[in-house]
């Protein structure tokens, strides 16, 4: 990997001009380590793809090794022995046999005690629309930050979700298409008739093309709404049966991370540059052991298609994929569960991403006082800034609040 | 050391208040002209969310405003004022849109053809304006399009039955009707009961989740239930233009999210949503800003009210204070687009606004915000608003803000133009505002008989003013079931509009929905999935076997028993009842969907290689006359029909 932008700044803030610099491209909210988006050739086709693990992934998605982890974790945890070790201290669930070669390339990050900050919760619904949106308050409406990277794009594709419409990717000026399908743009399907809904599509574009010419702005607005829409449906459907080189599995779960496979492959034609996937059912109060194994069974089949995928196309350097969860778990109930906790762990992979144990795994200390680990040591909109910035090239600043203005780096990309 | 802006005040006096010395920091340069140099001219500017129409002066061709001083008229063009404004400021912004749109416009009047071949009429005939520009009486004809027209801009549409009763009675009566308030016992226990939990005790569903309210808790309502209740009566009410009027408050002036109530004052919420409703029942608007003026979520929460002090060292929160006058009251610039107010203004308006608080209380055992007025945080003293203008006024605390505010003549043309934009077309002039304002200050504002001049203007039947306004994603919900009177499950329609970005009693920002991002081309496909996914995938014999609810009864018995019984009769028939006029090439592809089945059995192997192929099967309203079963195939049409004539830009349009 060449010299990326961080490297560039820290090479320029070294000399004479590095202050003024700073000065000139940093924005107002003291966010000095990033500066304005530079045109580096090759980031025009790189996508960031954020998976969610819905309900609240157990901290064994990335078990810890030492013993009063194990202690508090008796009946679900995992050591070297039968889980996939990163290195001596922390490894990788044992369903998630995709990552294996990857932590052997050096490339998947993993970041302990990531969450929403100061205001995060144990709620869900709280804590989703915290990761979902980054308020800086505990009140107010806005807009999600998928939305506001979303609007930083050109792209009408520039921002997709594949799991449905959410706080994350509602607002801005162009917020992310909520596609559940490659051939509908997501429009819902008609259920019980699929002839009605293939009749409906094909009348429908010559209905929008044939209606009457506006006669006044406001009907030109949305005459022009419809027909953009109307063509984006047909372009995005020429790829709604592209071939790829690998074949997904069967499951729903491997249906989306095949569509957005599909969209990557599509390149500049669609221009896709964020893409959000969420799989339910990480709320373990009882039975963790086999629920989780099952849901990350699903996740790995779909993550070890799409990363064979992305290989085969070359597109693996383009890729970063990481996760989000709006909150990880206790230590171990009664009922072989486990209940809402805080901060958790976080892993970002792909061809260009510098791996290793980016923060350090929870100590015995921090274990050991609370049912739940109340420490933290970051917020997943210093990781996903770094992504914005170093992977995608864009200003961070757009897309997350002031919260993110004393962050550190976390040395990810 | 930076001095608290009112202490700064009081240090200058009101002696440099001059509208665009405000944000600048030497004057712009002017020059005495004579009038008859000076040429009016209109320019529609958009500036934010709001466009707007302003009258501007022209001299020589050169954009820019005039002022009188001294028995001179000075003419400063925006050129010179862009110079002296501060970078960035909201004046500078303005003052460069009336530039660029002016320039045209002063060209076009500075280079108007001589008044020779058609003189004007005498001074004593002044000209008619067109009739999308009157509001004078409509004297045409009034049928089903007119009615129409009418319940989509005061109603969120119509059912049939008021449709006709609307035909059959005229429009003055119609008016009547719509502007007189009728008690509804049913939506009386109804919203309630949905507001404290989301449920009706009534519906079958509720089981254990339906309870009974706690009357001795005011906090015992659902933020869900508050929503759901708001749209249910917005469907079910019999006084529609009372749930329009309210929405319209609640959108175009001052705009509140429920979410910025914490759980111990969501009795605030329903505080807010009594308030919006007592001033759309009784249209007094100059109490409603009086009750906007003490409402907690509203002002107290929201705007802040509630952390704005008084007190030597403070410096009060602004938030109320701008908001009250730019959304409430007058605006932020007048007609000829000088600003209204200043700074200054603002910070002297929100001392007189302090002297509120919200504090934790214990009631019957329950914790709950309430707010408070407490005398100590109140800045004391006199504060000076609107200073060096004719309205200049001394004032104290926040009923004396409110008359003097109301003394401006800017808050009659501010609420006549939102009216025009919302309720007639988009094409009010200077002169049309003004007409309207004057109409809002002699009736007292007093919003009724306001409304009863717009809704029989020749403005809101003027063939220009016909789809010339963008409906909201509740304009389409509400309007489709009352069109259909589909019996849409009153706990889908939060979803719905939460899906469609207009949850209601959550807009986005203060300035409430913009209907342009929610008619947006990201934003249709939801509509077009909602009409999928809770209209047509709801099974046609549920529909009849569980609410007595048919197609066949709503769209087609009466055709039938009329004697119409093709394709284009019922494509006529529902458009018409939709209100989508439709081009000739429409109505035959249409006709095409109804008569012609797309079929993908048995292909491609039987269709020439084809994934389908279309079978050709007359649609008739008898429904013997379908071999297939009327039931099935027959509604089956008229339902993708309803969706296919939905989806259009048309539809999108009153």
């Amino acid at each position: 990997m060449g010299t990326n932008r961080r490297d560039f700044l820290k090479l320029i803030t070294a000399g004479t001009c590095g202050a003024a610099i700073h000065n000139t491209l940093s924005p107002a909210t003291g966010f000095l380590a990033y500066a304005d988006p530079l045109n580096i050739a090759g980031v025009a086709d790189r996508v960031f793809v954020l998976f969610n693990f819905s309900g609240g992934v157990s901290y064994n998605l990335c078990p810890v090794y030492h013993g009063t982890y194990r202690d508090r974790n008796r009946n679900i945890s995992y050591g070297p022995e039968n889980s996939i070790p990163i290195n001596g201290e922390q490894g990788v669930h044992p369903s998630l046999t995709a990552l294996q070669p990857i932590i052997s390339e050096g490339r998947l990050a993993v970041l302990n005690l990531i969450g929403a900050g100061p205001y995060h919760s144990r709620s869900h619904d709280e804590a989703t629309i915290q990761w979902h949106v980054q308020k800086s308050s505990s009140t107010g409406a806005q807009e999600g930050w998928g939305a506001r990277l979303s609007s930083q794009l050109q792209s009408a594709f520039g921002g997709v979700s594949l799991s449905g419409s959410n706080s994350l990717v509602r607002g801005g000026t162009n917020p992310p298409r909520v596609i559940s399908s490659l051939s509908s743009l997501g429009e819902t399907p008609i259920l019980w008739d699929n002839d009605d809904a293939l009749q409906l599509q094909m009348v429908r574009t010559n209905l929008v093309a044939q209606s009457p010419a506006a006669q006044n702005a406001a009907e030109e607005h949305v005459r022009a709404s419809t027909l953009k829409l109307q063509s984006n449906i047909e372009l995005l459907r020429q790829y709604a049966n592209m071939a790829l080189p690998v074949v997904f599995p069967n499951t729903g779960l491997g249906g989306k991370f095949r569509d957005a496979a599909r969209l990557i492959a599509a390149g500049p034609a669609l221009g896709v540059k964020f893409i959000y996937i969420e799989q339910g059912g990480y709320d373990t109060h009882s039975d963790e052991r086999n629920r989780l194994t099952q849901n990350l069974n699903e996740f790995n089949g779909a993550l070890n298609a799409f990363i064979l995928c992305m290989k085969s196309l070359g597109r693996w350097n383009d890729v970063v994929i990481a996760n989000m969860s709006e909150f990880t778990r206790t230590m171990e109930n009664s009922s072989f569960g486990t209940d809402h906790g805080l901060a958790g762990p976080q892993m970002v992979l792909g061809g260009l991403v510098k791996g290793g144990i980016k923060t350090s795994v929870p100590t015995a200390q921090e274990i050991g006082t609370n049912e739940f680990i109340r420490a933290s040591r970051g917020t997943f909109a210093q990781v996903f800034a770094e992504i914005v910035y170093e992977f995608l090239g864009f200003d961070p600043n757009l897309v997350f609040n002031g919260d993110i203005a004393a962050s550190p780096y976390f040395d990810v990309i | 050391m930076k001095l608290p802006t009112h202490f700064l005040i009081l240090l200058l006096g009101t002696a440099l208040i001059a509208p665009l010395s405000l944000a600048a920091t030497r004057a712009a340069k002017s020059i005495v002209v004579s009038p008859d140099d000076i040429k009016k001219a209109s320019v529609n500017v958009k500036i934010g969310k709001k466009a707007k129409l302003y009258e501007i002066s022209c001299y020589r061709g050169t954009p820019g405003s005039t002022q009188r001083k001294s028995s001179k008229l000075y003419f400063t063009s925006y050129k010179n004022q862009e110079k002296v404004l501060v970078k960035g400021s909201a004046q500078l912004i303005k003052v460069k849109a009336l530039r660029k749109a002016g320039g045209p416009a002063c060209r076009d009047a500075s280079g108007a053809p001589s008044p020779q071949p058609n003189p004007p009429p005498s001074p004593t005939e002044p000209p008619k304006p067109e009739d999308h520009a009157s509001l004078e009486k409509y004297d045409g004809p009034f049928g089903l399009a007119e009615a129409q027209i009418l319940y989509n801009r005061f109603g969120f549409g119509a059912t049939p039955a008021q449709l006709q009763l609307a035909v059959n009675t005229g429009m003055d009566a119609t008016v009547e009707r719509l502007l007189s308030f009728i008690p509804e016992p049913d939506l009386a226990w109804q919203l309630p009961d949905i507001s404290c939990d989301g449920w009706l005790y009534t519906d079958p569903a509720a089981g254990v989740n339906n309870r009974n309210c706690n009357q001795n808790n005011p906090n015992d309502m659902s933020r869900f239930g508050l929503r759901t209740s708001l749209a249910h009566q917005f469907i079910y009410s019999q006084n529609p233009f009372l749930q329009r009027f309210a929405f319209f408050l609640m959108d175009e002036r001052l705009s509140v999210s429920h979410l910025a109530a914490r759980d111990c004052e969501r009795h605030a919420i329903k505080s807010y949503i009594d308030n919006v409703f007592k001033a759309a029942i009784t249209g007094d608007y100059k109490q409603y800003m009086r009750d906007m003026n003490k409402d907690h979520l509203l002002h107290l929460r929201s705007l802040d009210g509630a952390t704005n002090r008084g007190g030597v060292s403070a410096n009060p929160n602004e938030n109320y204070a701008r908001e009250f006058w730019e959304l409430g009251t007058v605006g932020p610039t007048g007609l000829n687009g000088l600003p209204v107010y200043s700074d200054i203004d603002i910070a002297q308006s929100a001392l007189a606004l302090t002297g509120w608080n919200i504090t934790d209380t214990n009631i019957n055992g329950n914790n709950v915000c309430v707010a408070s007025w407490v005398p100590s945080f109140h800045s004391g003293g006199t504060k000076i608003i609107f200073g060096g203008t004719p309205y200049q006024s001394a004032i104290t605390n926040d009923e004396e803000l409110l008359e003097a505010t109301f003394r401006h003549p800017r808050v009659a043309e501010d609420l006549a133009e939102d009216i025009w934009n919302e309720f007639l077309n988009p094409f009010a002039g200077a002169n049309e505002v003004q007409s309207l304002a004057n109409i809002i200050r002699s009736s007292g504002y007093n919003l009724l008989p306001v409304f009863r001049r717009v809704m029989t203007s020749k403005a809101l039947y003027a063939q220009r003013s016909r789809n010339s306004i963008i409906k909201h994603p509740v304009d389409m919900l509400v309007g489709y079931v009352k069109t259909t009177g589909f019996p849409l499950y009153y706990r889908r329609t939060d979803e719905i509009l939460s899906r469609l970005e207009q949850q209601l009693l959550n807009p986005p920002t203060v300035f409430g929905w913009n209907t342009k991002y929610l008619s947006g081309e990201q934003l249709q496909v939801e509509w077009w999935n909602v009409l999928v996914g809770y209209f047509m995938n709801v099974s046609i014999v549920d529909l009849k076997d569980d609410y007595g609810w048919s197609y066949y009864d709503r769209f087609i018995a009466d055709l039938h028993a009329s004697g119409k019984r093709t394709a284009g009769d019922v494509i006529d028939r529902v458009a018409s009842d939709f209100g989508i006029k439709l081009e000739p090439a429409q109505r035959a592809e249409l006709e095409q969907m109804m008569n012609y089945y797309l079929s993908s059995w048995d292909c491609p192997a039987n269709c020439n290689g084809m994934p389908y192929r279309m079978e050709r099967n007359l649609f008739d309203t008898d429904p013997s006359a379908d071999e297939s079963g009327y039931e099935w195939n027959g509604q089956r049409r008229i339902r993708l029909l309803i969706t296919a004539l939905l989806e259009l830009p048309q539809a999108r349009m009153k």
